[in-house]
């Protein structure tokens, strides 16, 4: 079989083709959905936008008053209640005048 | 799209339907469907034409990817319900033997070929590209291209013999 006789096959096989006219195709197809890309920008904003306001936050430091540590009574604390304690917490003051008449 | 180029798209036309029936094994709601989507990528920019090829290689590769990007959703889908694969489809009996009886006779042994033969064939025999132009629309090496035209033709020819 030639070349040539192959090409009248071929245009015998296509000859009942009939396309339908460019434009019916060309409406069917849907025009580009150029809108898609500014929704799409718009839905992550807004995304973006509600994340960051509700986004939960840590709680702040404790302030200075905070951090003091409370005073607790333990129950043998009496015992360190010694006669003179008071020279363990205060400098003693001596008068020499008074101390060495 | 720019104007110019539609209107070339307007000219090659009725030979990209040619083109579509034969990928669609001359089943016309699913050229037309075929096509439609086609153009549907083109006016969405999702196909854009590069100038790399000439516009006529560039829209047949186009429409032969879109045709096999449905071939291979339905054969997923059907995967995916657990069914047996949908079948491609089937030529109609109808449509095959419509027109001459000698085209019938084409067309039934063009559709007993494998999808690769037939392809190269009509590009060359109807559609006058070379081989090197069909393997690029077929996306394959000219070396594979002239493998599938030579099997091609001589299977044709037994079939029609």
């Amino acid at each position: 079989m030639t070349d040539e006789e192959l090409r009248q096959l071929m245009a015998e096989a296509h000859g009942g083709d009939d396309p339908p006219p460019y434009h019916e195709i060309r409406a069917r197809a849907r025009p580009p959905r150029r809108w898609v890309p500014a929704v799409a920008f718009a839905a992550a904003a807004a995304a973006a936008a509600a994340w960051i306001a509700l986004r939960p936050r840590p709680a702040p430091p404790p302030s200075v008053a905070d951090l003091r540590v409370p005073a607790v009574a333990y129950p043998l604390d009496f015992l360190l209640d010694v006669p003179g304690a008071d020279l363990l917490r205060t400098t003693p003051r001596f008068d020499p005048k008074e101390a060495w008449p | 799209m720019q104007q110019s180029n539609e209107r070339d798209l307007a000219a090659l036309h009725p030979a990209a339907f040619g083109w579509a029936l034969c990928l669609c094994r001359w089943d016309r709601p699913e050229a037309e469907d075929v096509l439609q989507m086609t153009y549907e990528k083109i006016l969405d920019g999702r196909a854009r034409f590069d100038g790399r090829a000439s516009l006529r290689t560039w829209l047949y590769a186009v429409i032969r990817r879109t045709a096999a990007d449905r071939r291979r959703a339905r054969f997923l889908r059907a995967l995916r319900l657990r069914f047996a694969p949908e079948p491609a489809p089937a030529p109609d009996p109808a449509r095959v033997a419509e027109g001459s009886e000698r085209a019938a006779r084409v067309r039934a042994a063009l559709a007993r070929l494998s999808v690769r033969q037939r392809e190269v064939l009509d590009l060359v025999f109807y559609h006058d590209l070379t081989v090197e132009e069909a393997a690029r629309v077929m996306g394959v090496s000219l070396g594979s291209a002239r493998r599938h035209y030579d099997r091609g033709k001589r299977r044709l020819e037994e079939l029609l013999t």
